[in-house]
């Protein structure tokens, strides 16, 4: 009963040009860096991918261009009618104080694919379930909509079409890179992944065939068909793939590679992963991005919550603060200071 | 239509919606949500007189109906503001003011007076939720320091008009307020935020760095209120000093609640991080909210509150 007068209200929103208001001001504001929006979107397709993650598609309307990367901020709660940006004093009869709104701030996750036709964009985002905003988001089913910003960051340079691409991801670390990876190949860049996680239920993969050779899975993941990525898998128990570190995988391919080669490393993990590759990268002289993770308050560059310390010749002590949602959440690796 | 325009100091505002300083930084950063041109006002990031770097992350956590922050006053410096980030503010369309930090009354009296060379600003406001480092007071809880600061600056503010944003971490804010007049004030900005501080029980550490931070939100929406209403009934309505609020405002509720405990404006603050594009409704639900009581203009409704007494 409830829901349905706040998705009315929602309509009466929408009526008076709240939307129409963003979607002129995207308009005006093309010629800038940055091009983002408001949207709602609506869930398209939801699915478990092990026991702590899930993945849904959200389908939406004039998504401006985006690349791999680039995240969205969701916010994770069904909006309220007085978010919907309206005036209207008939709600007085609404107490707004006794709304409670948690999770408060909206929360950024990575695009881990984006497809289009036509007007509509589909959006996939695999999340792991941490806290109560990746609960709600877990518990969101076909047809609920979902409220975002996006997209938002800088994304990853893409490799020349010679280039050889190493993808690293670590856990959850995996949407941005899965996007890269069909990105690539769909360039014809030649790709090769290492996925790994602790153990075999904390891989966020759909495993869809039985490996039969445990150094190295060709085409056993779902998740980047139909793009011809090849995949290492790696778990620091053992219970799947190779028994070890991605970095343990990262290092021989970066030993092996030929005089003149073009080799570029492309990583989203856990912190002291992304460290990790960064480093192997370095001592290899290899080019290395990493995607990286802060705590955002805003995603839109206002609150300078989420800095990392980065190298900077024209700072007088050699480094600054950047923010990891405008400058990053794409970083050099030789620029990070960790 | 009401007329929605309010009068702070010499500066006239088309309507009583601002953003607060730090939750909008120089003006650009929401253009594609939110169109700046609707606002009645916009106050800056806190610019102080040399750059700071700001406090290492984790700088912010959410915490119950609101959240917590400490950045650190991180900006570019007044240099560096005076030639990239002032001339994007001065054409935004709102009045645009400057909030102003330092760590002596020198500081914040050289960069008020380089601000006071730019033409096209509406004004400074000081935030004196900063410790003094030469006696580690802070100037806003301390009443006679806060005086002295803004008697201090109140001479090289020539063009613009003086703000001084009070911190609620008082006993009795309208001593502050009183100081902050009897310095010279043209008016006031309520309420910065409140201290707190959150401990991570897994790690058992502070999950800010810099172990507290200022709190922030929904939550302490209801002591904003209480703190408005008292300096405008006790101190501000007799001195006709305006009173910009904020602290936990989300919708045009709560942007009336405010105006009718006395404040003449409204700022915007946290909620913007969710909602970059709340303050279109929130004008829109004044006018509304007028048009249905028949009233022709929004300062009908400041302080209007009724005071019910034995
Ligand atoms: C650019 C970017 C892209 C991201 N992409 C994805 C993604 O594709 N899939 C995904 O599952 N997650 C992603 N994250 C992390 C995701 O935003 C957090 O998991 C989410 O905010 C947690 O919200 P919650 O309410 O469930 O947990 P909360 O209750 O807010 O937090 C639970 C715990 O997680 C920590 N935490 C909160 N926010 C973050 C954060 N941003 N980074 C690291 N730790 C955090 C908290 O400190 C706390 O200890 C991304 C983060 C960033 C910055
Ligand atoms: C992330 C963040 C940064 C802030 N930075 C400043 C600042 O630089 N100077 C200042 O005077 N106030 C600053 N504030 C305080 C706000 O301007 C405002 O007074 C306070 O947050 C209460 O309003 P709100 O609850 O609507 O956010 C900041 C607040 C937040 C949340
Ligand atoms: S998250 Fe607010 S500035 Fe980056």
């Amino acid at each position: 009963m409830l829901e349905q007068t706040r998705s009315q209200q929602y309509q009466k929103a929408h009526h008076r040009g709240f939307l129409r208001a963003s979607v002129s001001t995207i308009t005006a504001m093309a010629s800038l860096e940055q091009t983002s929006a408001l949207f709602r979107s609506t869930v398209i397709r939801r699915r478990s991918v092990s026991v702590e993650h899930f993945e849904i598609t959200l389908a939406v309307n004039g998504f401006p261009a985006a690349a791999p990367g680039q995240f969205i901020q969701l916010l994770h709660h069904e909006p309220h009618a007085f978010e919907m940006n309206q005036g209207d004093a008939n709600l007085i009869q609404f107490n707004t104080d006794t709304i409670s709104e948690n999770p408060l701030l909206r929360r950024p996750f990575s695009i881990g694919a984006l497809r289009r036709s036509g007007d509509q964009t589909e959006i996939d985002i695999i999340g792991r379930v941490i806290g109560i905003g990746t609960a709600w988001l877990d518990a969101l089913r076909v047809g609920n909509s979902v409220d975002f910003i996006g997209p938002l960051g800088t994304p990853f340079r893409l490799p020349p079409k010679n280039a050889r691409a190493i993808l690293v991801a670590g856990g959850v670390g995996l949407p941005p890179i899965r996007w890269l990876g069909m990105t690539l190949t769909d360039m014809g860049v030649d790709c090769r992944a290492i996925i790994g996680a602790q153990r075999r239920e904390l891989l966020p993969v759909i495993i869809k065939q039985k490996p039969t050779n445990f150094a190295e899975f060709q085409h056993i993941l779902g998740d980047f068909e139909p793009h011809p990525v090849h995949v290492i898998v790696t778990t620091d128990d053992g219970s799947f793939g190779m028994k070890g570190r991605v970095t343990d995988a990262l290092a021989p391919i970066l030993c092996g590679t030929t005089e003149g080669e073009l080799v570029q490393v492309f990583a989203c993990g856990p912190e002291p992963m992304l460290k990790a590759v960064g480093e192997l990268c370095e001592a290899s002289n290899v080019s290395c991005q990493l995607a990286m993770e802060r705590v955002m308050g805003c995603g839109m560059g206002t609150c300078q919550s989420c800095v990392v310390p980065v190298k900077d010749d024209a700072a007088s002590d050699g480094w600054r603060y950047a923010l990891c949602c405008r400058e990053g959440p794409v970083f050099d690796s030789r620029v990070v200071i960790w | 239509m009401p007329d929605l325009s309010v009068q702070i100091g010499r500066v006239r505002l088309k309507n009583p919606v601002m953003t607060a300083s730090g939750t909008c930084g120089f003006g650009r950063e929401y253009a594609p949500y939110l169109d700046m041109s609707m606002l009645g006002g916009f106050t800056t990031k806190s610019v102080t007189l040399r750059p700071r770097k700001g406090n290492p992350p984790q700088r912010i956590v959410e915490t119950p109906g609101g959240m917590l922050n400490a950045i650190g006053l991180a900006n570019v410096g007044i240099d560096e503001f005076m030639k990239s980030k002032l001339p994007d503010c001065q054409t935004l369309g709102p009045a645009v003011f400057v909030n102003v930090a330092g760590e002596s009354i020198e500081d914040y009296v050289e960069v008020c007076r380089i601000l006071d060379t730019a033409d096209g600003l509406a004004g400074v406001e000081l935030n004196v939720s900063c410790p003094n480092v030469k006696d580690g007071l802070t100037f806003g809880t301390d009443a006679v320091l806060l005086k002295e600061l803004v008697a201090a600056v109140r001479p090289v503010v020539k063009r613009g008009v003086l703000l001084v944003k009070l911190s609620p971490n008082v006993t009795d804010i309208c001593s502050t307020a009183r100081a902050a007049i009897a310095g010279g004030a043209d008016a006031l900005s309520m309420i910065n935020t409140f201290l707190g501080m959150k401990i991570d029980i897994r790690t058992q550490r502070p999950v800010l760095a810099n172990m507290t931070g200022g709190v922030s939100g929904p939550a302490i929406k209801p002591m904003a209120v209480q703190m408005i209403h008292r300096v405008y009934r006790d101190v501000t309505r007799a001195a006709g000093v305006p009173i910009i609020g904020m602290g936990g405002v989300r919708c045009w509720q709560d942007a009336v609640e405010f105006m009718l405990a006395g404040a003449t404006a409204v700022a915007v603050g946290t909620a913007l991080f969710a909602h970059p594009d709340a303050p279109m409704g929130i004008v829109r639900g004044i006018e509304d909210y007028l048009i249905q009581r028949g009233l022709g203009s929004v300062n009908e409704i400041i302080g209007a509150v009724h005071e019910v007494r034995d």
